[in-house]
């Protein structure tokens, strides 16, 4: 007989019974046991689970003082020891869907527990966790509450037993954007020829892999001047010291390294390593120059061409990385570029 | 040019005095199989091991996998094996339900797993084959690119070596590939001509001076090229990596093009390209790919697989944009990586796109009673994406928590999977 | 790769001397492939005083 698990339940101020938009600056509070819908929850959850505690805070507070609220909560979630934490539903409140989601994805990240939301799929906390969070789309009206508890339990449960997912649609939850396979019908040779002759034939076909969506970059105006510009080198090939004193990653990295050239005229191969998964590393083991140009830069900067070479080489290996990682990464060394007064970089890409 | 293609089901092997089928059964004389392997000089010995469906066991380190194939008239694996000369006509014994499989602990560039049951067998159609697994281990000072070629080598010889058990067998099947020669390969105007653009390699990691990966030769240089498609299924072809040679014989996208040859489609021959390392280069191979289906083949569609890593995403859709541009209708088959944006990239206007599946798929794999090909993993099980390389190796016969992709056979870059995916 | 640059929004891109060696080229002579990477990296920089429209 597998033990209960133990629920804590996040509501706002007005589904916990505190108050209405008179009490949303009220700060982060503990009840014992369910609440309000609550009640519905814990018969939802029937002999399987215990609503041990009802935690609220009012949509207010939390929207100007996220971080504090969050503290506490998580602090109450901890006491509890909770096994499984269900936040909402929230339907079309927006403060309260952010807020819903916001505490399911620290509740996952710090404790290590599992969580699941509820809101409707316009609700702009959806927007912002439903990549990080399971949200159960509950639609806008109050009236589906007990449906959309039952959908967060059912959900709930299987994130605590490990139980295998179904598709969103089957669940009942945002996607989230993660790709995953299943079993085709149809192998995908045929498959292949199938929306080939669909497409000649100019009957209707349907991609399988949509095109991702990029942000658009407004990029930075020129530079009007190289010989007092300070230019940096950057790349995404690999480049480390010997030995790979870092352990930077052959493969889906998650950082980046920091390599000291100040006064080096040159690459000496004895002192550099090259780590990528790839691409052949040889060449560019042979004659690191071959990935990152400074003995051309030192010189250029030697003939006044441009006015400094940046310190440091910064660099990454950027095999399989994935979109977040390496926009992480970027954005990580933009920074650091920028506040040296960096205005230009070179990027050498493998 | 006409294949025969006779098929022996094997129902069981196992080791016997002498190499023969007998009532679907492969006995293998392994003194026999060892000496032939053995010979080898930049091996310093060489195991057979036997692994059976439905058996707790696990393969680890697979360089490749073959289908033993023997052609009555010679030669087998040309240029590779036996000496120069031309496949795709003739009479071919093949063994079904049996692969060979090459391990090597350094070559295999990845995990590289079979399980004999369990979960991958749901994914992995070689949980399902019986598997004579060969065990090399390199000679002191042997250079490790010439051992991995000379290993490969092994592979393509053991399996000519079995397969030549069938030569009396009378077939269970035949199946009959033939397609006339393109000049006089017109079918009627209502069926549409479909070719296939066939990426073989990436010079991403490029081939060895003494590989052989078309007809013995290593593909440096190579420029796209029109081939009969028996010749891809009858031992013209042997990957470098990325794929396993087994589909090259069992081609998924051939196989389907031979299937509905006359049905609803005319199968209008194949062309084969390589993904080189430079811009130019792609556009180059892209352009003449594009050109040798649309005017010589007389394509109204083509479909075009990719091999080797993200950069030949970029082969492929420069493929799909030129034949579009000549007027042929493009489909392409393109495996993904990355749980959030699929594959590396997509232009706007490429509209037809299949998936073989996700290769970051996570997947647990049960503990095994037996492993074969090594017994530790580059693994971190709490972390399938770590590659830091100061990972403890994790014992290969426990849980191991991997990636779709690292199940050898799940999905091939060809197009050979059970699998589709969708966005969760 | 500058299809996939340009795709994910990266404007100023140019080619290299290919994904094993961008900015080198193995079949060179020493001295002529620091030739080519001189001219390479001053085609670069040129490409930092461009504007570029989006």
């Amino acid at each position: 007989m597998t033990e209960k698990i133990r629920v804590v339940h996040y509501l706002n101020q007005f589904f916990a019974q505190v108050g209405g938009e008179e009490k949303t600056d009220i700060g982060p509070g503990f009840k014992e046991g369910p609440t309000g819908p609550g009640r519905a929850l814990q018969q939802a959850l029937a002999e399987h689970g215990e609503v041990i505690a009802t935690l609220f805070c009012g949509d207010n507070y939390f929207a100007e003082h996220a971080e504090e609220a969050t503290e506490e909560l998580l602090r109450q979630i901890a006491r509890c020891k909770a096994h499984l934490l269900i936040a909402g539903p929230a339907f079309e409140s927006g403060r309260y869907g952010v807020a819903c989601g916001a505490i399911c994805q620290a509740a996952q990240e710090r404790l290590g527990i599992h969580a699941v939301a509820g809101m409707d799929e316009e609700n702009a906390g959806a927007a912002l966790y439903c990549k990080n969070v399971y949200i159960i789309n509950s639609g806008d009206s109050v009236v589906r509450m007990i449906p959309a508890l039952q959908r967060m339990v059912i959900l709930g449960m299987k994130l605590v037993q490990g139980a295998p997912l179904g598709r969103p649609a089957e669940e009942g939850h945002i996607p989230r954007g993660i790709k995953r396979n299943a079993f085709a019908a149809k192998p995908p040779a045929e498959r292949a020829v199938d929306m080939l002759l669909a497409k000649i034939r100019g009957e209707p076909f349907k991609s399988e892999i949509a095109a991702p969506q990029f942000h658009h970059i407004k990029p930075a105006a020129a530079l009007r001047d190289l010989s007092s510009a300070v230019i940096a080198l950057v790349t995404d090939g690999g480049l480390v010291p010997e030995g790979n004193p870092e352990r930077m990653e052959p493969g889906r990295p998650t950082r980046f390294t920091t390599i000291p050239v100040e006064g080096l005229d040159r690459l000496d191969p004895k002192q550099f390593d090259i780590v990528h998964s790839g691409y052949d590393t040889a060449f560019a083991n042979q004659d690191p120059h071959r990935l990152v140009p400074l003995d051309i830069m030192r010189e250029l900067e030697q003939e006044g061409v441009i006015g400094k070479l940046h310190e440091s080489i910064h660099a990454t290996g950027g095999a399989h990385a994935a979109v977040e990682n390496a926009t992480r990464i970027g954005q990580g060394i933009a920074e650091r570029l920028k506040s040296a007064g960096v205005t230009g970089v070179i990027l050498t890409s493998t | 040019m006409r294949l025969e293609m006779g098929l022996v089901h094997i129902s069981d092997v196992c080791f016997g005095p002498q190499t023969a089928i007998d009532d679907h059964v492969l006995f293998i004389d392994r003194q026999e199989t060892v000496s032939l392997l053995a010979q080898e000089p930049l091996f310093d010995s060489i195991e057979i091991d036997l692994a059976h469906p439905g058996e707790s066991c696990r393969i680890i380190h697979v360089l490749d996998v073959l289908e033993p194939r023997y052609r009555l008239n010679g030669p087998n694996f040309p240029g590779a094996l036996d000496g120069v000369g031309l496949v795709g006509a003739g009479q071919t014994c093949a063994l079904k339900n049996l692969c060979v499989i090459e391990t090597g602990a350094e070559q295999a560039r990845g995990r590289n797993i079979i399980d004999m049951s369990g979960p991958a067998t749901d994914y992995s159609p070689f949980g399902a084959t019986h598997n004579v697994v060969l065990i090399p281990h390199p000679a002191k000072a042997a250079d490790m690119d010439e051992y991995r070629l000379a290993v490969k080598k092994a592979g393509l010889r053991a399996s000519v070596y079995l397969a030549a058990a069938a030569k009396e067998v009378p077939p269970d099947q035949t199946q009959i590939y033939e397609l006339p020669p393109t000049a006089f390969n017109h079918g009627p105007k209502d069926l549409p001509r479909i070719s296939y653009i066939f990426p073989i390699h990436s010079q991403q990691h490029p081939t060895h001076q003494k590989e052989t990966v078309f007809y013995g030769s290593n593909i440096q240089g190579f420029l796209p090229t029109i081939v009969h498609p028996n010749e891809i299924l009858d031992g013209a072809l042997m990957f470098s990596y990325s794929a396993f040679t087994y589909f090259a014989q069992n081609h998924p996208v051939i196989q389907e093009l031979y299937r509905r040859h006359q049905r609803d489609l005319w199968f209008a021959g194949v062309v084969v390209t390589v993904a080189p390392v430079t811009i130019v280069e792609k556009q180059r191979n892209a352009h003449l790919a594009a050109r040798l289906a649309s005017e010589v083949l007389g394509a109204d569609g083509v479909i075009a697989t990719k091999i080797g890593g993200g950069a030949v995403d970029t082969d492929l859709m420069m493929i799909y944009e030129r034949c579009e541009e000549m007027g042929v209708k493009a489909a392409l088959i393109i495996m993904e990586r990355y749980p959030d944006t699929g594959i590396t990239f997509v232009p706007a206007n490429v509209n037809a796109l299949v998936t073989p599946g996700l290769t970051r798929d996570p997947i647990v794999l049960p503990p095994v009673e037996r492993v074969i090909g090594g017994d530790t993993l580059f693994l971190d099980n709490s972390n399938p994406d770590n590659t830091n390389p100061r990972i403890s190796p994790l014992p290969a016969n426990q849980e191991l928590r991997l990636w779709m992709g690292d199940i050898v056979g799940a999905i091939s870059q060809v197009g050979a999977s059970r699998l589709i995916t969708y966005t969760g | 790769m500058i299809p996939v640059a340009k795709e994910v929004g990266s404007l100023r891109a140019m080619g290299s001397g290919g994904i094993v060696s961008p900015t080198g080229n193995p079949e060179l002579t020493p001295e002529k492939e620091k030739e080519f990477r001189r001219d390479l990296v001053l085609r670069a920089l040129q490409i930092l005083k461009e504007d570029v429209r989006e």
